[in-house]
């Protein structure tokens, strides 16, 4: 009781500060004071320590099952083992806003501890931007959905829950709480919110910069210098979170497939795309110091999008799985998306003509024109999920009606978009900067678009007869061809200038130029993903069947034989029942898997696990969907065969691999700009 | 009935049949009336002839009924409904295709397809049915018609906007002046290339 | 590059600004509204409802100067199944009187729907919720949902999960002049 109190308490200190670093800064700002911004500095760094002891002291509260906290009683039980009780601080709205908050502290604490030298003038604003935005959530924290009140019972027996008790209630302690949503107890899921959640607020970082930047109307580059790094792991984590998304539905949900094109999953897409465009438009402006206002536009766009996102997610507009439960945080949450959309927009309206590019594009055909297109296919990918997300709302609004937007959508309006991103990634690498006669461009790509032909050829010798498969193959091996080529390229060169060997020369261009053999590295998981995903999409094959006790269920050339059904009570509240089933490929004994079904007693949910049988070139899935009774001992299972989609995993990881080179930390570079506002001063790079 | 569980095949097969017999023993009767003169057969005969096509006819479709069995293997099988279960959502599992939820309406739901693709209801039929019963929120994307219709268009919107955003966005910035610098940036050699590649990796390396 | 205050910058930030407006004033109205469905007080949506069977239509508007009692329900719930019979047992004890029970059937299949009305022996009129357009006017959450709608087509009462006679008795006698 003291204990939620005193994490209540916690909480509005916190917010205290950020109110104190809002105001102090900004003052500090206009009297240009450094004594008042050194301490509103200290103060956006204090909601950290004190934000992490609240964390503490609900997770404490969690193990030791403090059930008259409300928030302690919805996602805990008596039979959670302790490691549970600690991952379920992000298991429920209030939780998990607790835990977004103290995120949002730890990266806002780190961006203040930097070395400041260089962008001094702007730190003001960064601060006040940061401590606005940690702010809202504080409240959010506090005043709607605190994870501290405490369950009260009146003289009635009617429970509620507030931090302050109403008059003549009393504090009620239910003897166990509801447990765990089971779908958010594998380790999976335990990962995946925590990764999205870091990317999702590690962008918070670039957009402070850039509101800096633009308020005290800076020119140069100096603000995506300073963020890249951030940037470029807010995007690790955020690719991570999606990957590991996907994989874990993949792993318990039981339905053979990684990505729904469920309104959540898109919501969370969405800033992944504007973040990939922008660490692809931000190399522009660095080396030729064009786009200037597209960047701007694009990093306000995607924290607009991150807002839009958990608004979406928290409040019950969209309905979900992911969803949690409708809440009172609608309004809060749409006057803060309206004020970061106005407030940053009409900061940059005010500030455009500030804002000079310092060359215009020469030729659609170079280096520069490709990162356009690149941006434009984004924008497009864009445009349409968000239309996808939004139209039922829309037509719900004017019909009355309401509509489901699925998959089918999606898949026919991004799939040749996405087509066009893996021919973007097949020609931009090999163009140059500035401007690049076509015949040239024709010199560079006609050994990777021959070696191309062959992924053609062996995918028509494999008997893939569908055009799109074999367009997406074609693409998918030249893109890799030129990516792969680019390493190639750069270690011959090294070795023979250097005369070093070929794996050494390899490993040292990885060293020295992290960002672009990182970037090269990350488009080959891309390539790699897209296999995978041209693999599932479009030669997935399911059956199913019931069988009894030694009959079989074939599938391609699998044959799968039901052997035996056993049902035990797991010691953490859940019937376990588990099938063993035999795998025979082309007749020949393969592997014995056990698909089951957990059923979880105290919220009576249930997960189907699938049993899976993987090779380099398929999976073969498994799933127990029925059974009778266990005299009659047959059985009901659905079987996936699901060619390729180990290649999407392996991709995912080299994906994350090379978004982790490129963001490496290299020994700080010496800023070549001490002054503002000339950009001249940059040597022209030869990337 | 044992006929309900004829496959659709088995049924129009059979009802052709039948219509088949009956038009030849129309047709026979009408002939051996017509030529009753011509023939002199008695009355009798001709009644004769015709009640016999008429029982060989039924002999023959109970026959082909007593053959069910071997039909009734063409009752829908679980792919078959899960094709179907699969472009539809149910109103009580949003989000989760019909063929993967399992809650109780969605095993009625189910159900139900497979009744009436053991009615001999195609695919379409099937889906107009539960939009007709349950609004057209039941399709998994909405048709290219009434409600639907923006939806589909908009993306089409959005690509001719971006192709002509792109294509007025390059011919103004190309127009306005030729690079002042065509920029040594160009690898034009692979000895070019070689010594670009070598400045970038040195200005790398004292960097660090 | 484009300068501010050109008219094609003008004219490309005004549409973003539309756009924006819109979605936002969208979003908004979206909240305002929420998910929940007409409360008491309000005037209760109107509905026409097709009977089983018999085709036959029922609109709200055609039944006012009766207490329509609008009970949602569906042969797949469980708790439904224990409420037909209360509601059957209310539409025996208002039969003369000027009150009608409408069930409506939602998210159902018809041949289990009957299944159901026979095995309760349900007399009071039912239908199918034909494109869920009555379930989306009230802006139900689940089955079963009860609505007690005056003569004057206000909505008196919304229970949320099963009812029971005593408890409809109880606010149909409250409503009695």
């Amino acid at each position: 009781m003291i204990l939620a109190d005193l994490g209540q308490l916690l909480l509005i200190l916190a917010f205290a500060c950020t109110v104190y670093a809002t105001v102090v800064s900004l003052v500090a700002a206009r009297r240009k004071h450094a004594g008042l911004l050194e301490s509103s500095r200290v103060a956006s760094i204090l909601p950290f320590p004190i934000l992490t002891a609240a964390c503490l002291l609900l997770v404490l509260m969690l193990i030791n099952g403090n059930f008259e906290v409300a928030y302690v009683t919805s996602v805990s039980s008596r039979s959670m083992p302790t490691y549970l009780r600690v991952t379920a601080l992000w298991g429920g709205q209030q939780g998990s806003l607790l835990f977004w908050s103290w995120l949002s502290s730890l990266f806002i604490a780190f961006m203040l501890m930097r070395d400041w030298r260089y962008e001094r003038d702007m730190q003001p604003y960064v601060i006040a931007t940061a401590a606005v935005t940690l702010g809202f959530y504080l409240i959010l924290n506090i005043f709607y959905e605190s994870p501290f009140q405490k369950i009260w019972i009146d003289q009635f027996g009617v429970t509620s829950s507030s931090i302050f008790p109403k008059v003549g209630a009393e504090l009620y302690i239910p003897p166990d709480g509801n447990g765990l949503n089971p779908l958010l107890r594998h380790p999976g899921m335990i990962i995946h919110p925590p990764m999205l959640y870091l990317g999702f607020i590690g962008l918070i970082v670039p957009f402070c910069f850039a509101i800096g930047a633009l308020a005290v109307g800076r020119q140069d580059d100096v603000w995506i210098r300073a963020s890249r790094r951030w940037t470029l792991v807010a995007w690790l984590f955020l690719s991570l979170g999606l990957v590991l998304g996907g994989r874990w539905a993949y792993d318990v949900l039981g339905w053979g497939g990684y990505w729904a094109w469920d309104p959540v999953e898109i919501a969370a897409f969405m800033p992944w795309l504007t973040a990939t465009a922008f660490v692809h438009s931000v190399i522009i402006q660095e080396k030729r110091g064009m786009f200037k206002h597209w960047n701007m536009v694009l990093i306000i766009l995607t924290y607009a999008l991150v807002v839009l996102g958990t608004f979406l997610t928290r409040t019950g507009v969209l309905s979900s799985v992911h969803a949690f439960a409708e809440s009172s945080l609608g309004v809060p949450f749409f006057v803060f998306l309206t004020v970061t959309l106005v407030g940053s927009l009409a900061l940059l309206i005010w500030r455009w003509n500030t804002l000079q590019n310092d060359r215009v594009l020469s030729s659609w055909l170079s280096r520069e024109g490709m990162f356009l297109l690149n941006n434009i296919v984004f924008m497009a990918i864009l445009a349409t999920c968000f239309w996808g997300v939004i139209y039922p709302i829309i037509s719900e609004a004017f019909t009355g009606q309401k509509i489901t937007v699925g998959p089918p959508f999606y898949e026919r309006t991004t799939g040749p978009m996405f087509a066009l991103m893996l021919l973007l990634m097949g020609v931009a690498p090999l163009t140059a900067w500035t401007m690049m006669s076509i015949k040239r461009l024709g010199q560079a790509i006609w050994k990777p678009a021959a070696f191309s032909l062959l992924g053609l050829a062996f995918a028509l010798v494999t008997g893939v007869r569908n055009g799109y498969a074999l367009l997406g193959i074609w693409l998918c091996t030249w893109a890799a061809a030129v990516n792969l080529y680019e390493f190639h390229r750069g270690a011959i060169a090294r070795r023979k200038t250097q005369s070093v060997g070929y794996g050494l020369a390899m490993w040292q261009l990885l060293k020295r130029d992290r960002r672009r053999y990182g970037g090269y590295m990350t488009h080959i998981g891309i390539i790699l993903m897209a296999i995978g995903i041209i693999g599932l999409e479009l030669f997935q094959t399911e059956t199913q069947g019931s069988v009894a006790v030694n009959e079989s269920l074939t599938l391609q050339d699998y044959t799968m034989t039901y052997k035996t059904l056993h049902e035990y009570e797991a010691d953490d509240g859940r019937l376990v029942t588990v099938a063993t089933v035999d795998v025979y490929q082309d007749g020949e004994f393969v592997t014995t898997l056990q698909p089951r079904r957990d059923f979880y007693f105290e919220s009576r949910q249930a997960m189907t696990i699938p049993g899976v049988h993987g090779t380099i070139e398929e999976d073969f899935y498994v799933l127990l969907v029925g059974w009778k009774d266990i005299a009659v001992e047959g059985a009901t299972f659905k079987l996936y065969h699901n060619p390729l989609v180990n290649w999407l995993w392996f991709g995912g990881l080299i994906l994350i691999l090379g978004i982790g080179v490129a963001s490496w930390p290299e020994r700080r570079e010496p800023m070549v700009l001490k002054t503002r506002p000339t950009t001249k001063a940059i040597p022209a790079a030869a990337d | 009935m044992e006929a309900t569980k004829l496959s659709k095949d088995a049924r129009t097969g059979l009802s052709s049949m039948y219509r088949c017999f009956n038009a030849l023993v129309v047709f026979i009767g009408n002939w051996s009336t017509s030529k009753r003169k011509a023939f002199q057969a008695p009355l009798a005969l001709n009644h004769v002839i015709f009640v016999s096509l008429r029982v060989m006819s039924w002999v023959l479709i109970a026959g082909f009924l007593s053959a069910t069995p071997a039909y009734a293997q063409d009752a829908p099988t679980d792919d078959d409904v899960n094709d179907i279960a699969k472009q539809l959502f149910c109103p009580t599992c949003e989000n989760v295709p019909l063929d993967q939820c399992g809650t109780s309406a969605c095993v009625q739901w189910r159900d139900t397809i497979r009744d009436l693709l053991a009615e001999g209801q195609t695919e379409s039929d099937i889906k107009a049915y539960f939009v007709a019963q349950h609004g057209e929120r039941v399709l998994n994307t909405p048709t290219f018609s009434g409600q639907g219709l923006l939806l589909w268009i908009l993306p089409m919107v959005i690509a001719v906007l971006a192709i002509g955003g792109y294509l007025s966005f390059v011919r103004r910035t190309t127009a306005v002046q030729m690079p002042v610098e065509t920029a040594n940036v160009t690898a034009a050699t692979p000895a070019d290339y070689i010594s670009q590649l070598e400045a970038e990796l040195e200005r790398r390396r004292q960097n660090d | 590059m484009p300068q501010s205050r050109t008219p094609r910058f003008l004219f490309i930030s005004g549409l973003i600004i539309v756009a924006l407006v819109a979605l936002l004033w969208l979003l908004g109205a979206r909240i305002v509204r929420g998910t929940d469905g007409p409360e008491r007080g309000e005037r209760a949506p109107d509905f026409t409802l097709t009977e089983f069977e018999t085709g036959e239509t029922h609109t709200l508007a055609s039944l006012e100067g009766k207490i329509v009692v609008l009970n949602f329900w569906a042969s797949w719930c469980v708790p439904c199944a224990t409420e037909a019979p209360e509601l059957e047992e209310l539409q025996q004890q208002y039969a003369d009187q000027d009150v009608v029970i409408l069930g409506v059937d939602y998210a159902d299949t018809e041949t289990d729907a009957l299944a159901f009305l026979e095995k309760y022996e349900i007399t009071y009129v039912n239908g199918p919720d034909l494109g869920t357009r009555i379930s989306q006017a009230y802006r139900i959450k689940g089955v079963p949902e009860t609505y007690v709608i005056g003569p004057d087509g206000i909505l008196e009462d919304v229970i949320i999960g099963p009812t029971t006679y005593a408890q409809l008795n109880g606010i149909l006698q409250g409503l009695a002049p």
